[in-house]
């Protein structure tokens, strides 16, 4: 909103730089961005919020500045001359059809009109806030709307037929073509004012090319009027013409100035245009705007703002703003509300006045909540100690989109269950769905850092899926590694013990390899039989379409489900009291045989086995092809006594012996 | 000659070679000469058998001790040489400047570091943390939060919409509804999350972006404490000598509404390029919780009261970290990631 410095000092009689002035409007809430000096004056620029369309006009912000400097404002009176003659019932009629969309509808005429240039200090007072002049009918209307904010629209009389308006709803795809020549087809949410042909404007947006005014224009029309708020909103955005009128019925304009605001633009269209003002005004509805009473309890505002202002303070801001007491007493004040202030119907609003005008900086902080014993969520909890982990083993903390490309949730089996959710109205085209996993985000956050060698990453966050129309948004934990399969698991089995789960993970081969998963090389993490995560190495057509040369390990599992498994706090177990005895095994296996397998066997052997490590895998020339050699060295411990070396071999040979029977065509190396 | 003889001579003459050597190959010479399996020593303590008894177990006595003692002269003389021929071969010089090596460490996020500060500072305070859906419906967007439908204030939280009904949350308040339709007051609660707004993407604006909430409710509560709680809240995060301000504003969901400006922490309110030389810097929008939005969700709006307000995320990061251009938060340049 642009507000003319010179125009505002007019109005009310400050002694306040624009600097100053720009200043104490911020301060109480009229936010000035910023300052325009021009030749002679100097233009503010404000960002009026939506509660205030008072503030759309010189004589709502004057109302303003009359009431925290405490002068009294200087506005013009309005002084209309009509002509003798007939009366403005003998020129035209409205027939008001819609009285839901258009609450009132004035109408004046102007007779014997000179359309021609504006005066220069009318100009000038446009170009002062941005506008440029068009004619001075014209300018006349714009003039009235910045000075009282009030739209008005006029017509060239000759032009409408019979002199007859209408106001209506349009039919179903009628046309309609602007005043700048934008055509659009209607429809019958739409207001248009309207004589027998047709549209002459759409109602409270924009006028018609048909009727508008022009130099050889001599009877003038002038519409002032009331258009339903939410309807010109809705108008306005179906056919996507706005303008500073449409703004302003929008968010409310007065509907108790709109009559005065018809009288003082045709009082000015007389005094600069020449021509006649027709006696008479035609109103549909003079008595649409009633002012309204709100009490305030001079307890209650002090509670919620947590500070005592005197009840004569209060009263004073009220008074100041045009409010008008009409009752009182010890414990409150019961004020009208002018029509101009929309804003206020309740007791909240007074007290939010009261608060302005006194001044927040005059309100004291103060701490005093009471003590809680507030604790951190298990959730938090579990997120942070898992960023600290993962941190701790180099994992980077990425933050990827929300929004994906439909192949990317088409290409990846994630462990969310659902169809992708789709967005109607995505900012980017190419991304219209939301992600049903973290994964193919962390390999384009991977291709992003091409450069950078050997990459690590991590996410914990939300993913969307749509089961049958109930929309899950599970959060997922994502891991990437570059350095393979074994550090994923790796990464979550030190995740899981410092999460503290009870119960060791165990991780069983996936037969069929999901979507996105190069084949044979997907797992899944099961802790209690519960399934916990799922990882494996990237499919090389996967990796190749997000520009990697090597497929990475990834692992994605279900935050939830993990915080959802059963704890066990650290509890202390005894140190053993004897050594233990490590012997070292080499198998020569069939590729085929995995370390689950060699795992499963050993444990079904598990006679004094503390525990079994894989410390090497060979293949080569030294073992034929199609094996491999394992080598695992196995913690033996007696609980009771010291094994010897014979019994450890022993033990040992007898391993073997089991091992190399229960595995498929495994043999000592 | 005498076995005792012989021994206290090999003693002498052991002794002074191991001595004197002057590098390893004459000491292993030595070595093998006195200590060696067909070396001197060894001959001596064969030449025992011959003796008679007592004699017998006094050389064997002075055998040994001359055993010790030769094997000791030996050991001194082996690092007395290695010691000295350390130059000679050529060994590495110990450098200690040499650069550090340590695990690579990961890094968390920077919009995660600084919604972890926020939040510590108010779960100090005694604030819960509250979560609340991204796919949200109309009344917890809008309605609950008294921005009625066809209402200009609706332009400020545009929307995305969900094909099949709902849209993405635009603002974390949506959580303030949740909550307390499931709670009863008295409550402190604060609520990070990611929110949507259809902008055109640039250096400041980007579609998805995240907020943290806060509510505080109960019977006592005023606006002396919004600002008390959050002008704390910006000394912790800020430094103590950071100053706010509060200026009237609007929003649907609170009355009175407030912004909260802190004092510039780059300038220290002497006014530079980053607070547009004004010395302050807008942070967060708050207020006194609207009476319609309690009763939209059922509470008492005489009896209770409250306070909400609402923090930018990537605004505090960008500011604070003097990071500028927001796009950078998505794209997960390590390079970037690394600086945090």
């Amino acid at each position: 909103m642009n507000l003319s410095y010179n125009w505002l000092k007019e109005l009310v009689p400050f002694d306040l730089s624009p600097e100053d002035l720009a200043r104490e409007l911020t301060r109480v809430g009229l936010c000035v961005e910023e300052l325009v000096p021009g030749a002679e004056d100097t233009m503010l620029v404000a960002d009026v919020t939506t509660n205030r369309p008072d503030w759309l006009c010189h004589h709502g912000v004057a109302h303003e500045i009359a009431a925290f400097t405490g002068l009294a404002p200087n506005l013009p009176e309005v002084r209309l001359r009509e002509a003798g003659g007939r009366a403005v019932t003998d020129y035209a009629a409205v027939d008001n059809r819609a009285p839901d969309l258009c609450p009132r509808y004035t109408a004046r005429v102007v007779t014997g009109v000179s359309v021609g240039a504006s005066p220069a200090w009318l100009r000038d007072r446009l170009a002062a806030v941005g506008l440029k002049p068009r004619n001075n009918v014209v300018d006349i209307t714009n003039y009235v709307l910045f000075e009282m904010n009030q739209p008005l629209h006029a017509f060239d009389y000759d032009l409408v037929r019979d002199g007859r308006i209408v106001v209506r709803r349009a039919e179903p795809d009628e046309p309609f073509v602007s005043v700048f020549d934008e055509r659009r087809a209607l429809d019958p949410d739409m207001c248009v004012i309207a004589d027998a042909q047709g549209p002459l404007a759409l109602a409270g947006v924009k006028g018609g090319n048909r009727s508008a005014v022009h130099e050889g224009t001599t009877t003038v029309l002038l519409e002032a009027a009331y258009f339903d708020p939410a309807a010109t909103r809705r108008t306005s955005r179906r056919a996507q013409l706005d303008s500073d009128s449409s703004y302003r019925f929008e968010r409310g304009v007065d509907p108790g100035g709109v009559e005065r605001a018809s009288r003082r633009a045709c009082q000015l269209i007389a005094e600069l245009a020449g021509g006649a003002v027709a006696p008479g005004v035609i109103d549909t509805n003079p008595q649409l705007a009633a002012p309204w009473t709100v009490k305030l309890r001079y307890a209650r505002s002090d509670k919620l703002l947590g500070l005592h202002v005197e009840p004569d303070e209060i009263r004073a801001i009220l008074q100041g703003l045009g409010l008008k007491i009409v009752d009182r007493d010890a414990a409150q004040v019961t004020v009208e509300v002018p029509t101009f202030r929309g804003d206020l119907t309740r007791e909240a609003d007074l007290i939010e006045e009261v608060a302005r005008c006194h001044g927040y900086d005059r309100v004291p902080a103060r701490v005093s909540l009471p003590l809680t014993a507030a604790h951190e969520a298990p959730t938090t909890r579990a997120r942070r100690v898992s960023r600290e982990v993962l941190v701790g083993l180099g994992y980077h903390e990425t933050c990827t989109d929300t929004f994906v490309p439909a192949q990317w949730n088409a290409s990846w089996t994630s462990v969310a269950q659902g169809a992708p959710v789709r967005i109607e109205n995505p900012v980017r085209e190419d991304r219209p769905e939301l992600r049903t996993s973290l994964v193919p985000g962390l390999l384009d956050a991977r291709r992003t850092n091409r450069e950078q060698g050997e990459v690590r990453l991590f996410e914990i966050s939300r993913a969307y899926a749509d089961r049958e129309g109930e929309r899950n948004e599970p959060e997922h934990l994502a891991l990437l590694d570059d350095r393979g399969l074994a550090w994923v698991r790796g990464g979550l089995e030190v995740l899981l013990r410092e999460l503290r789960v009870a119960g060791a993970p165990t991780v069983r081969a996936l037969a069929e390899a999901p979507e996105g998963y190069a084949p044979g090389t997907a797992a899944e993490v099961q802790v209690h039989g519960k399934a916990v995560a799922v990882y494996g190495r990237v499919s090389d057509a996967l990796a190749a379409s997000h520009d990697l040369d090597e497929p990475p390990a990834v692992l994605e599992a279900n935050f939830a489900t993990i915080l959802a498994l059963e704890r066990a706090d650290k509890s202390f177990r005894p140190l053993p009291r004897f050594p233990g005895v490590e012997r070292d095994i080499a198998l020569v296996v069939a590729e085929s045989v995995r370390w689950a397998d060699v795992e499963a066997a050993v444990g079904a052997l598990p006679d004094r086995v503390e525990g079994v490590e894989l410390a090497s895998i060979y293949r080569g020339e030294q073992v034929p092809p199609g094996t491999k050699s394992v080598a695992l060295r196995v913690l033996y411990r007696d609980p009771e006594r010291s094994l010897t070396d014979e019994e450890a071999n022993a033990l040992r040979d007898r391993m073997v012996e089991h091992l190399t029977s229960v595995l498929p065509d495994a043999r000592l190396r | 000659m005498s076995v005792l003889d012989d021994l206290n001579r090999l003693r002498e003459d052991a002794r002074r070679a191991f001595e004197r050597v002057p590098g390893t190959r004459e000491l292993e010479q030595a070595r093998v000469r006195y200590l060696g399996r067909s070396g001197e020593l060894r001959a001596a303590m064969a030449r025992l058998k011959e003796l008679a008894r007592e004699e017998k177990a006094q050389a064997g006595r002075l055998a040994n001790t001359v055993k010790g003692e030769l094997t000791e002269a030996y050991e001194t003389a082996q690092a007395r040489l290695s010691a000295d021929e350390a130059p000679a071969h050529a060994r590495p010089m110990p450098d200690p400047t040499l650069p550090g090596r340590a695990q690579p460490r990961g890094t968390r996020h920077p919009l995660t570091q600084v919604i972890e500060r926020v939040v510590a500072i108010f779960e100090r305070l005694g604030f819960d943390v509250a979560d609340g859906p991204e796919i949200e419906d109309d009344f917890h967007n809008f309605t609950a939060l008294n921005i009625p439908e066809h209402h200009p204030a609706r332009d400020d939280f545009d929307t995305f919409f969900v094909r099949g009904g709902g849209i993405l949350r635009s603002q974390t308040s949506t959580v303030q509804i949740h909550v307390m339709q499931n709670r009863p007051p008295p409550l402190r609660v604060v609520a990070p999350g990611r929110v949507y707004r259809p902008d055109a993407v640039d250096a400041t604006h980007f579609y998805a972006f995240h907020q943290i909430e806060g509510l505080a409710v109960d019977t006592d509560i005023t606006f002396a404490d919004l600002k008390g709680t959050l002008s704390l809240w910006a000394r912790e995060m800020f430094g103590e000598e950071t100053g706010t301000r509060f200026r009237p504003s609007f929003f649907p969901f609170t009355e009175p509404s407030a912004e909260m400006d802190v004092s510039c922490y780059f300038c220290h309110g002497r006014g530079c390029r980053v607070c547009k030389q004004s010395g302050w810097i807008e942070l967060l929008g708050c207020g006194m919780v609207d009476p319609n939005v309690f009763e939209a969700v059922g509470y008492d709006a005489e009896q209770y009261t409250g306070f909400a307000f609402g923090m930018g995320i990537e605004r505090i990061a960008m500011q604070s970290m003097g990071i500028n251009d927001i796009r950078l938060f998505f794209e997960n340049d390590l390079r970037f990631l690394g600086q945090f």
